[in-house]
């Protein structure tokens, strides 16, 4: 079944079973979804890689499908990621209002993501959108915060609005909704409109400043399993778009000589910039450990961002090689994160503490995700974080750069709190009864450790395959790449060697560890307290305001954001007030006055 | 392969070494200057080698597994790292970020192993660690992408060959303000007074290493040395040009460690809030002037 | 059959009706059941009563156009009289004289004709409204509509003595001939505000906000589904066939669609009461549907009429009867209204999904299509304006949805009548259906329309 049309018909097929599976039993409705989401990544990784899926339709006939390598990158991560938390879905659905239509959801929007990604046609892609949008709305009301649906849906149609007034442009300009030709068929001012619209989309979408405040409150409060699909799938729409934004129309602007980058990319990056500082500040405060995940992927969309708009092969796959390792490191680390709350039942990072001892195994899997996401080697992170640093490095983009920077040393800050304060530190007793997640729910999360380690260590097949999409898509020269090592502007590096010496280095540690004499054993609690008897561990454990010194610096001003759209959402309310008393009064001469201030009004300009 | 990972393990050993030895020998010159004998310039060694024998207490497998991690990836850094243009390990991979970032493995593994421990004092110390590497890390790197961008690489043998080639100044020389930055994030760097807060012996009882003793503490020394001799040697090979032989890297490496020593043995203790204050006030201001006259102006001494 | 019988049977049975008052609802289920039959049989084409041929007689227009408005105005009415037969039985003959003037209207040929049948539907409207139990309303929708009939037969009076002819399709060769449009900027601008007040365009419409406000299962989609359908059929044809606006009229036109498109759906962004929310929904509907007709984007339009009766029927039904139950029509007040209503809900969310847009359902496909259309128009501000305001119509109306599905504190309990559900579900269905497989609905084009082909072709 290698056939789009078919996987779709599949997949929505799948989602009526599973509505009914689940009514039944809420188990075997989450084991079906499992098997339903393999069966269709095995079936693209089959044949997706190279390009061997059929693409032809006969029973959607107003459906067209082509495949591009482009494409092929972001619908594999997607569903894969969708895979891996559909092992998730067994655990958690019981706890939710309406655990019936949860699966039913989760297929449909699949369907979506593999639709928007395969077809060659804008309005469809338009079409597929929106039909992800409004399937995951739904499913993010099923967590903690009905407000967070509803910010999360408002940004998103914001952004499609933007795509489809975008799509409607060309469609004026070029005459056709093929997706290539019409992005190539603009020029000149058309060409700029265009890209703004389709930025802002992409803004939207991947949650980046100023559109960003959707981000933290829908991956904040969403179902605990479905947190990682927002984060490492959902959000990568956004720079699809931006991609086709910022390299297909790639509009012809004044140019910026010293850094020979067109306005238009510059203003994009410095955007990326603010994202990067703003999610940085924003996730070192965060007490809620999803929260601070998602102001941590609001920051790799501005990497994400710079990335794209520097405007060579390497950034080009920095980009690319950027959205696969914080796909699997944001979704790893969620996963962690709704392991552990569906243990404890809490995502605050003040509830929590010495997770460790209980949960060793999603101890483990969060730091290597969060090793990844800080861009740490040898993880997949620090191999893209390295080429967008090259990028910027040779654009000589400084203030970029001090943003870029800023963000890689402030997440080492954020990924460490969850570190610190959920799985180490004191254990508390109201925990005592946890225990380790069941094992179909490891299953996932070895993986996408493997994974992450995979993609930090043997760059080679990754990197090759992120060529034939530079190849498609762009002029760009391809990187150079062999098993472990990647090349750019100011170097090589080697990213197996690293990882190499990495382990001789802890040998040689372990080594000198082992060797000497062993340790006694003492109780956490029996720690130096100054001759104080402490007798309560969370008394001992340092984790409310974890950088307070640092927070108090920029209090006042972490609202701002927030407050703007509020005002926003009440300026609104206040216009459509005024409109109600202008027009909706329950004099009926204000109605004769209008009918009237019309006609003299016409009668007015036509005796002109 | 292995003969290079042995060279490797040799840098490492013999950064060690070095800058045990220097540290004890500037013990005994701070010593000097406040009327003291000082201690034997050995000291540091017999300090480490008791630590190592003698029997601690260890508070889970996080606390134990956090140091060996910690001390691997120093280990593993001070590997890769250039003595001079001819010595080192790994020729052509000796790439800046691989500096900045694997020390952030041991970082990391330290604060992981500290928090760990379950006494807040060690949060605490561990939390002002990373507020002030934020502090300094970023004013660092904008100078290190200008002399990036200027010698056209990052491997950093590579920086020292374009330093020591005719006509080429140091880049102290050459780029005097991120020179200036460059030493106050040395300091920064190497936890020296005014920027010691995350340690702050007498406030919060050591910071990280509260919970220590015994073969843990002894390791923590070791990486204690092996992360300054690889910081004060970024800098040699940053901004004095590398050394061309063993000699001239050496003196270098005294110089720098002794100056930046005795210049904080002038200082107070910054707040923490007013070590990030500091730092994005006049040195990341000056980082940005040096790298806009540099690349954009190409005005380079 | 001949198609006066639509309206001549319907007036008929209207009369007899008062005879037997207790037998007149079920009177009316077989004058609405004939009524659709006698469409589908109906010849297209003009039909001269009594004898008298144009331009002397009133004339009736049969074509799809009007075929369709006949079939949708006729079988919602049975349907809503049907779901209401227990609640409201009393008003068998108000909704045959309903019928007979919707009907009417839909066919009529003649202006002056026509503004009979204004009259009748209109009286049967306030006579509707006064089930609401607030008669001031009433009363308010009784003073405004007599301003707009007025104001629509002074226009009509111009235009008679201009050109000394009734018949619409005479008046259009007339029009033609003398080909100056200054002069009926007046004449056009009186007759658009007239018909606007009924189909609810604002400014116009003032009314609407205590009619719908305080409707019930009865009046709210009588007059939101019913009405409004029918009136947008009848501005439509007027719009395509008469006004053809043109110029500084045009230009004043369209601003004011666009504005009452934005400013409705504000007005329902700011509304805390669920049939606020979806009274101004309906108004920016009604803008949207007379701005689509006065872009030629005939077919379109006739869709969303169709798409937007049945959605705002099964709505206004759904919350008007929550309402009844509970007490309160406050949004905070009907919270976790679906959690024990699963089949209601998921209808109901069927139907907001596709007033929306969104893809899966046939509101989407309409959207697309004429925002095609448009843009082939070169319209781009216009859909531009659309876009933005359907961004604010989304993030209340996912409010509203989200409020209705997940409870606050005690569950509310509304019942509602399994032939409620099952029709309900039909409808959902349907707009489900249509969404997926747009096929048939490309069948028609813009020429469902004939009144241009009659001027042209005798």
């Amino acid at each position: 079944m290698a056939n789009i049309e078919y996987l779709l018909l599949f997949l929505v097929g799948s989602a009526v079973i599973s509505y009914f599976l689940t009514r039944l039993n809420s188990f075997i409705g989450s084991i079906f979804t499992i098997f339903a989401t393999m069966f269709v990544f095995v079936s693209l990784a089959a044949y997706g890689f190279n390009m061997n899926l059929d693409t032809t339709v006969s029973l959607l006939p107003w459906f067209s499908f082509s495949q591009t390598y482009l494409g092929f990158f972001f619908v594999i991560i997607i569903a894969f990621i969708y895979l891996m938390v559909s092992f998730f879905h067994p655990y958690f659905l019981d706890k939710y209002p309406y655990k019936n239509s949860y699966n039913l959801l989760f297929l449909l929007s699949l369907a979506g993501i593999i639709g928007a990604f395969y077809t060659d046609h804008f309005l469809q892609l338009f079409f597929f959108f929106e039909m992800i949008i409004w399937t995951t709305m739904f499913l993010i009301p099923q967590g903690k915060s009905r407000e967070a649906a509803v910010s999360y849906f408002g940004f998103s149609l914001t952004g499609s609005v933007a795509l489809l007034i975008g799509i409607f442009v060309i469609y004026q300009n070029v005459g056709r909704f093929d997706i290539q030709a019409g992005l190539a068929g603009i020029s000149g001012t058309t060409s700029v409109f265009v890209f703004v619209l389709f930025m802002i989309a992409a803004l939207a979408k991947l949650g980046t400043f100023p559109l960003h405040i959707w981000l933290p409150l829908a991956h904040g409060n969403a179902p605990h399993p479905f947190s990682p699909v927002l984060s490492g799938a959902l959000v990568k729409l956004g720079a699809f778009i931006g991609i086709l934004a910022l390299i297909k129309i790639n509009p012809i602007g004044p140019v910026i000589g010293a850094i020979d980058l067109a306005l238009g990319q510059y203003i994009i990056a410095f955007i990326g910039s603010l994202s990067i500082v703003f999610g940085t500040l924003m996730a070192i405060k965060e007490d809620d450990a999803k929260k601070l995940l998602a102001y941590s992927s609001m920051s790799h969309g501005g990497y994400i961002l710079v990335a794209f708009s520097a405007l060579n092969g390497f950034a080009f796959a920095g980009g690319l090689y950027h959205i696969l390792a914080h796909a699997l490191a944001s979704a790893g680390a969620f996963m962690a994160i709704a392991a552990v709350a569906r243990a404890t039942g809490t995502t605050k990072m003040k509830e929590l503490g010495g997770m460790i001892h209980k949960m060793p195994i999603t101890y483990l899997a969060y730091l290597i995700a969060i090793i990844s996401m800080a861009g740490i080697p040898p993880m997949g992170g620090f191999i893209s974080k390295w080429l967008i640093f090259q990028a910027v490095i040779d654009r000589g983009m400084i203030l970029i750069a001090v943003a870029v920077f800023f963000g890689s040393v402030g997440s080492f800050l954020y990924v460490f709190r969850p570190l610190a304060a959920l799985f180490l530190g004191q254990e508390f007793r109201e925990y005592k009864h946890v225990k380790e997640a069941p094992l179909l729910m490891l299953i996932p999360t070895f993986i996408i450790m493997g994974l992450n380690i995979y993609t930090g260590v043997i760059p080679k097949q990754i990197i090759d395959f992120i060529n034939n999409i530079i190849g498609e898509n762009t002029a760009f020269a391809p990187v150079v790449a062999t098993t472990f090592t990647v090349t750019a502007t100011y170097g090589t590096l080697n990213a197996g060697l690293i990882a190499l010496i990495f382990g001789v280095g802890v040998a040689i540690a372990f080594i000198i560890f082992i060797l000497m004499k062993k340790s006694r054993k003492v109780e956490l609690m029996d720690t130096y307290t100054a001759a104080n008897f402490v007798h309560d561990e969370h008394l001992l454990h340092y984790s409310v305001d974890f950088y307070a010194p640092l927070e108090r610096m920029y209090e006042k001003q972490s609202h701002w954001m927030k407050k703007f759209y509020d005002a926003l959402a009440h300026k609104v309310k206040e216009v459509g007030k005024l409109a109600k008393y202008l027009f909706m009064s329950n004099n009926i001469g204000v109605t004769l006055i209008w009918i009237l201030v019309i006609i003299v009004l016409l009668i007015g300009v036509v005796a002109l | 392969m292995i003969v290079n990972i042995l060279v490797g393990i040799g840098i490492a050993l013999f950064g060690f070494a070095l800058q045990t030895s220097i540290g004890g020998i500037n013990r005994k010159i701070v010593g000097r200057l406040q009327k003291r004998h000082g201690p034997r310039w050995y000291q540091e060694f017999i300090d480490i080698f008791k630590l190592l024998s003698k029997r601690g207490i260890s508070h889970g497998w996080i606390y134990d597994f956090g140091v060996i991690m910690a001390l691997g990836g120093i280990i593993a850094t001070a590997m890769f790292m250039p003595l001079t243009v001819d010595i080192v390990a790994f020729k052509q991979f000796d790439n800046f970020f691989i500096f900045v970032y694997l020390l952030a493995v041991g970082m990391l593994g330290m604060a992981m192993s500290a928090s760990g421990s379950g006494n807040p004092w060690a949060s605490i110390g561990v939390m002002r660690a990373l507020t002030t590497m934020l502090a300094y890390e970023v004013p660092f790197l904008i100078v290190a992408l200008t002399i990036i961008n200027v010698s056209d690489s990052s491997s950093l043998t590579a920086i020292q060959a374009f330093q020591q080639t005719a006509g080429n100044n140091w880049f102290i020389i050459a780029l005097p303000l991120g020179g200036l930055v460059g030493v106050l994030s040395l300091m920064g760097m190497l936890g020296k007074k005014p920027f010691e807060t995350y340690i702050a012996p007498a406030e919060i009882a050591s910071g990280p290493m509260v919970e220590y003793g015994g073969k843990q503490l002894g390791m923590l020394f070791i990486l204690h040395e092996i992360s300054v001799f690889i910081e004060v040697s970024l800098f040699v090979h940053l901004f004095l040009g590398g050394a061309s032989n063993i000699f001239i890297f050496l003196i270098k490496y005294f110089t720098v460690y002794t100056v930046v020593n005795l210049i904080s043995n002038v200082n107070g203790r910054f707040k923490i809030d007013q070590v990030v204050k500091f730092f994005y006030k006049w040195p990341l201001l000056l980082a940005i002037i040096q790298a806009f006259i540099a690349i954009y102006l190409g005005w380079v001494i | 059959m001949s198609a006066v019988l639509l309206i001549a049977i319907p007036l008929l049975a209207a009369f007899i009706s008062i005879l037997f008052k207790k037998y007149s609802i079920y009177l009316l289920f077989a004058v609405t059941i004939f009524n659709i039959a006698n469409v589908f049989l109906a010849t297209e084409g003009i039909i001269i009563i009594g004898g008298f041929s144009p331009p002397l007689g009133i004339s009736l227009l049969v074509d799809t156009y009007s075929k369709i408005a006949l079939l949708l105005v006729n079988a919602l009415v049975l349907v809503i009289a049907a779901l209401n037969v227990k609640a409201y039985p009393k008003y068998g003959t108000i909704l045959l004289l309903v019928v007979a003037g919707l009907n009417g209207l839909v066919l009529t040929n003649d202006l002056f004709n026509f503004f009979v049948f204004l009259e009748i539907s209109g009286i049967a409207a306030y006579l509707i409204t006064a089930s609401n139990k607030k008669p001031i309303t009433t009363f308010r929708y009784l003073v405004i509509g007599a301003i707009g009939s007025s104001l629509f037969l002074l226009g009509l009076i111009i235009l008679y003595s201009m050109f000394g002819t009734l018949n619409m399709v005479d008046m259009i060769k007339e029009i033609a001939l003398n080909n100056n449009y200054q002069e009926l900027v007046l004449p056009f601008t009186l007759m658009f505000i007239g018909l606007g007040v009924e189909a609810k365009l604002l400014p116009f419409n003032s009314w609407v906000k205590g009619i719908l406000g305080h409707s019930n299962t009865f009046s709210g989609p009588m007059i939101a589904s019913v009405y409004a359908s029918a009136m947008g059929f009848v501005l439509g044809r007027f719009i395509t066939n008469l006004f053809n606006f043109e110029g500084m009229l045009l230009t004043v036109v369209l601003v004011i669609l666009v504005a009452g498109i934005v400013l409705s759906d504000i007005m329902a962004f700011a509304s805390k009461k669920s049939r606020e929310i979806l009274l101004f929904s309906s108004v920016a509907q009604a803008s949207m549907i007379a701005l689509l007709f006065v872009n030629g984007i005939i077919i379109w339009a006739v869709y969303l009429i169709i798409a937007n009766a049945l959605s705002k029927t099964v709505m206004f039904m759904i919350i008007n009867k929550a309402q009844k139950d509970v007490g309160s029509d406050e949004v905070k007040s009907l919270q976790g209204l679906f959690a024990n209503n699963l089949v209601i809900g998921i209808i109901f969310t069927i139907a907001t999904l596709s007033v929306m847009g969104l893809p899966l359902l046939v509101g989407f496909t309409i959207k697309l299509n004429f925002l095609t259309e448009l843009a082939d128009a070169g319209q781009i501000w216009t859909i531009a304006f659309i876009l933005i305001a359907s961004v604010v119509e989304g993030i209340y109306f996912v409010k509203l949805l989200l409020k209705l599905w997940y409870p606050e504190g005690n569950l509310i309990k509304v019942n509602y009548h399994l032939s409620f559900k099952l029709v309900f579900a039909i409808i959902a269905l349907a707009l489900l259906t249509f969404g997926v497989y747009q096929a048939p609905l490309d069948k028609l084009d813009n020429t469902v329309d004939t009144v241009m082909e009659v001027v042209n072709n005798g």
